[in-house]
């Protein structure tokens, strides 16, 4: 044992601090064209690699596999299939109440899949609720009515 | 073990908020733009490091989002945070890399978005220990303050010697197209200046910039088939200190600086640095620092730094002119500074820094420093390999 | 090229959150190190670290650790990754000729806020994190994939943690000891569907360091040095949706580089023990696959005795199922390779082992991979 190891008896101060910085992110010019759009025209948008010619969804300024700049921009969705999924049943501070579903959705028109939420499920028992979106179930989006450029525009996806 | 040499920089525009692009979007661009000034695709390029500061971009981890723009996907790619050393540092993992013998071509990538922070104070508060002096309120200027005032006591330097370092900075940065603040001042100016934090007014410290940054390496070999003129390094030091600021021995901090450059100048053949170095950027976000800087790194002896400003020796025209660039006081993108001192002085070396170019140089040096003042890098480049 | 030893190593762990101050575990385990390789402090040329920030609530938070770790007047550097990331920089430091004798120290404090709820502010602000995605959902979701791709049950799952829990009561510096049956593993709550609470590693506190030599300076020291065969690191992607979750693709490109260099051509049989970053038991398995030391997605073949099975060894320690301390994790794992190689791994010492590997991941989807792969 170390010599810095203390006995138990001795008493151990504890500070207690936060992080409370305000942040502002801005987007830039590629998402927010993506996120205009859903706002405005309740509509998802990918763009198209001159290269591999993957639709990369959400829309991005530059293909990584390529590393050459996409700007060709293609309307998917808003229907898709969910690729994979997992329902959180952890209570972190600050995020959404469990249990909810995170899911990969590959939307029609897609090469890549976009993580969204999947609602309108009944959650009370989350096996019978996995057993009803299997891999490939068909969802569709489903959009908030008061819509403020974000990816939480989208509700959710319901299932078809 | 392969000699090793800068073959191209890119920098962003440095300015005080990147409204067009996110964060990942900024890397690419300085990426794709030293990639085309070394004349190389992305598929030459062997590994990455990628060096940012945690906590001002509001992201953790940021390379995890932006490793794909620097280049990272299907590459072996290293992350470097050694606070506002971390430019430099990661051009120095860089370097070890290609020196090893197992990549031939390594690109160093650096970014920061400072701005994305509404109060960047907040986050730099977080270094502080929490159980011993993070309640103080001490802030980044303070590291500049302290030994502002020392420097005045024990020297008698005046505000108006420091103002000159500020004049001189300013005024370079007009002539450096990628430089954040680019206007000229006068010492009447500097003087008449905001109080930030005695001794130091507005003028005299750094802005806080977005940008990003990007270095290639290479070994000897690919270096000579790429361009007749690279800047071949010769050293690298990173010096680590103790965490409490109090500890230091001279607060001036003629100490770590000192002693990081003596090493280096040891292991490059360095004697008499204010011949043989013909440039420098340092990491001076400070009048007061860059000041002591020069003494410390020994272009002059001690209290002796008001002096090469004062007749012209560090100035675009002098003897050994240091942050010709307009340096850290005109552009401050915290985690990628260091990196941007090293891409200038390889593009002093290489005779392609344009307006600010400084005649003839066989010689860099560039310095970053990180924590408080306790990490102290520095690297020698030069027009012939060592 | 020219060779690099591993002379010494060090862990610490603790089951409870450590009363200490982060930085006070770079000195123990910093001094152990050093202490296990018989050199001073002033034989060391630099430190590498790996370590993250916010994890300990504090940025630039080597500020604290390089000088507890005896870095003064030195070089140093941080490596923002896991641990083994930072051995791999340490590596190449050597080989650079820069230095003779390097600390590689990784702190891993993760009792001190949240780590999976802090993970997500390492996610964009635009298209992911709004959406309450953490690291422990986003394994789930990789080995979510992997389970449907190959049809393993959640039996064969509860199986492996049974396995990596028996390991660890073996291993002394592990941090869960508490012996659990297949029932109860399925018999407890989901953290993340499919998965449930003992299937994912538990975080905890702990710290690791290693020293490394060039070949002169480790054969002056007259002990019989292990040395380091092969290393290599990668990236993929972070988006998620980019990529076939039930795969490594990073660690595939990793394994492949370390072993090239290493000479490996024969993962199964070449390797004895291969000490894996399972940050669920499932990607313990994607893991050893992506390794070439399973065939993919035949985990009836499994071994569920590694210590005395034939074939390579995985995770004779208990793997992060014994405890995960935050960055130090990676380390860890190189640590135990080392012991192994020594034949100084205690209880859970693999007969004959000759070349180990150690294995780490980070990321989204675990999108980075090093290995370093050591022998006598």
């Amino acid at each position: 044992m170390s010599k810095m190891e203390q006995s138990s008896e001795e008493e151990s101060i504890v500070i207690e601090t936060r992080w409370n910085i305000p942040f502002a992110h801005h987007a830039g010019r590629t998402a927010s064209r993506f996120f205009r759009a859903m706002r405005d025209e309740q509509k998802i948008y990918g763009v198209r690699c001159g290269q591999c010619q993957r639709v990369l969804v959400p829309a991005r300024s530059f293909c990584e596999q390529c590393f050459v700049p996409v700007q060709d921009w293609v309307e998917v969705g808003p229907q898709g299939s969910i690729e994979s999924f997992a329902i959180n049943c952890m209570q972190y501070e600050g995020l959404p109440t469990p249990p909810y579903v995170i899911a990969l959705v590959k939307l029609d028109g897609a090469d890549t899949s976009l993580l969204h939420w999947i609602g309108d499920l009944d959650l009370s028992n989350v096996e019978m609720a996995a057993s009803r979106i299997p891999i490939g179930t068909r969802v569709e989006a489903v959009w908030k009515a008061k819509r403020d450029g974000a990816m939480t525009d989208i509700a959710y996806f319901r299932l078809l | 073990m392969q000699r090793v040499a800068v073959v191209g920089v890119g920098q962003t525009h440095f300015v005080s908020h990147r409204k067009d692009v996110m964060h990942s979007e900024l890397c690419f661009e300085a990426v794709n733009s030293c990639l085309r000034d070394a004349n190389l695709s992305i598929d030459d390029v062997n590994a990455i490091v990628f060096g940012v500061m945690d906590g001002f971009d509001g992201v953790d981890c940021l390379d995890r989002w932006c490793a794909g723009a620097a280049g990272g996907y299907g590459r072996p790619f290293m992350r470097i945070n050694t606070a506002g050393a971390t430019g430099l540092s990661t051009g120095i993992a860089a370097y070890h890399q290609v020196a090893s013998g197992l990549s031939d071509v390594v690109l160093a990538v650096a970014e920061q978005r400072v701005s994305e922070s509404l109060d960047a104070q907040s986050i730099l508060n977080t270094a502080a220990c929490p159980i011993y002096d993070r309640n103080i309120g001490g802030t980044a200027i303070t590291l500049g303050s302290l030994p502002a005032t020392r420097h005045m006591g024990l020297y008698g330097t005046t505000h108006a010697q420091r103002a000159l370092v500020s004049v001189k900075n300013h005024r370079n940065a007009c002539l450096n197209p990628f430089a954040h603040l680019r206007f000229e001042v006068t010492v009447e100016q500097v003087l008449q200046s905001r109080l930030i934090e005695w001794p130091l007014r507005l003028l005299e410290c750094c802005p806080r910039s977005d940008g990003a940054v990007a270095v290639v390496l290479a070994g000897e070999h690919v270096a000579r088939s790429l361009t007749d003129r690279p800047a071949w390094i010769h050293g690298a030091v990173s010096m680590a200190d103790t965490f409490f600021y109090g500890d230091r021995p001279d607060v001036a901090y003629r100490d770590n600086l000192a002693v990081a450059a003596r090493r280096l100048y040891r292991k490059v053949g360095i004697c008499d640095p204010r011949k043989e170095i013909d440039v420098a950027e340092l990491y001076s976000p400070f009048t007061s620092l860059e000041i002591m800087q020069t003494e410390a790194l020994g272009f002059c002896s001690e209290g002796q730094g008001v002096r090469l400003v004062e007749e012209g020796v560090t100035w675009l025209e002098g003897d050994l002119p240091v942050n010709p660039s307009g340096g850290v006081l005109c552009t401050n993108p915290i985690g990628a500074t260091g990196l941007v001192r090293m891409a200038e002085a390889a593009l002093q070396v290489m005779g392609r820094a344009g307006e600010h170019q400084v005649n003839g140089v066989k010689t860099a040096l560039c310095h970053g420093l990180g924590g408080v003042l306790q990490f102290q890098t520095l690297m020698v480049l030069g027009a012939e390999p060592r | 090229m020219d060779k690099v030893a591993i002379i010494g190593t060090a862990q610490w762990a603790s089951a409870q959150p450590t009363s200490h101050a982060f930085y006070e575990l770079a000195t123990i385990v910093a001094e152990q190190a050093l202490h296990n390789a018989g050199i001073d402090r002033g034989a060391v040329d630099a430190w590498f670290m790996g370590e993250y920030d916010l994890s300990v609530g504090r940025t630039a938070s080597h500020m604290y650790t390089v000088p507890a770790a005896g870095g003064f007047y030195q070089d140093e550097i941080r490596i923002h990754d896991d641990g083994l990331f930072a051995a791999v920089q340490a590596f190449l430091g050597i080989l650079s000729g820069e230095y003779e004798v390097v600390l590689v120290v990784s702190t891993g404090v993760a009792s001190e806020t949240c780590q999976d709820r802090l993970s997500t502010y390492s996610l964009d602000p635009f298209f992911v994190r709004p959406l309450g995605l953490t690291e422990a959902i986003a394994n789930a979701m990789q080995a979510h994939s992997y389970r449907i791709r190959h049809s393993i049950t959640n039996i064969e799952g509860a199986q492996r943690v049974v396995k990596s829990r028996t390991q660890a009561q073996l291993n002394a510096n592990a941090s869960v000891w508490a012996p659990i049956t297949v029932s109860e593993v399925l018999n407890a709550p989901y953290a993340v569907y499919p998965l449930r609470s003992p299937e994912f590693a538990p975080y905890c506190d702990g710290a690791c360091a290693v020293v490394m030599a060039s070949e002169p300076v480790a054969r002056r020291l007259g002990r019989p040095p292990i040395w380091i065969r092969g290393i290599g690191w990668a990236n993929d992607t972070y988006h998620l949706g980019d990529k076939d979750l039930a795969h490594l693709p990073a660690l595939e490109k990793a394994a492949e580089m370390a072993y090239h260099m290493a000479d490996i051509t024969d993962p199964p049989r070449q390797v004895d023990v291969a000490e894996l970053y399972d940050v669920t038991v499932y990607h313990e398995i994607m893991a050893s696959e992506a390794l070439g030391l399973f065939e993919k997605g035949a985990m009836h073949q499994w071994l569920q005795e590694p210590l005395s099975t034939p074939g390579p060894a995985i995770n004779p320690s208990g793997g992060l199922i014994g405890g995960r301390p935050a960055a130090a994790a990676g380390l860890i794992r190189l640590a135990e390779s080392v012991g192994q190689v020594m034949g100084r791994a205690g209880r859970h010492q693999v007969d004959g082992a000759r070349t180990a590997m150690a294995q780490s991941m980070s990321g989204w989807g675990n999108q980075r991979a090093a290995v370093m792969i050591v022998g006598r």
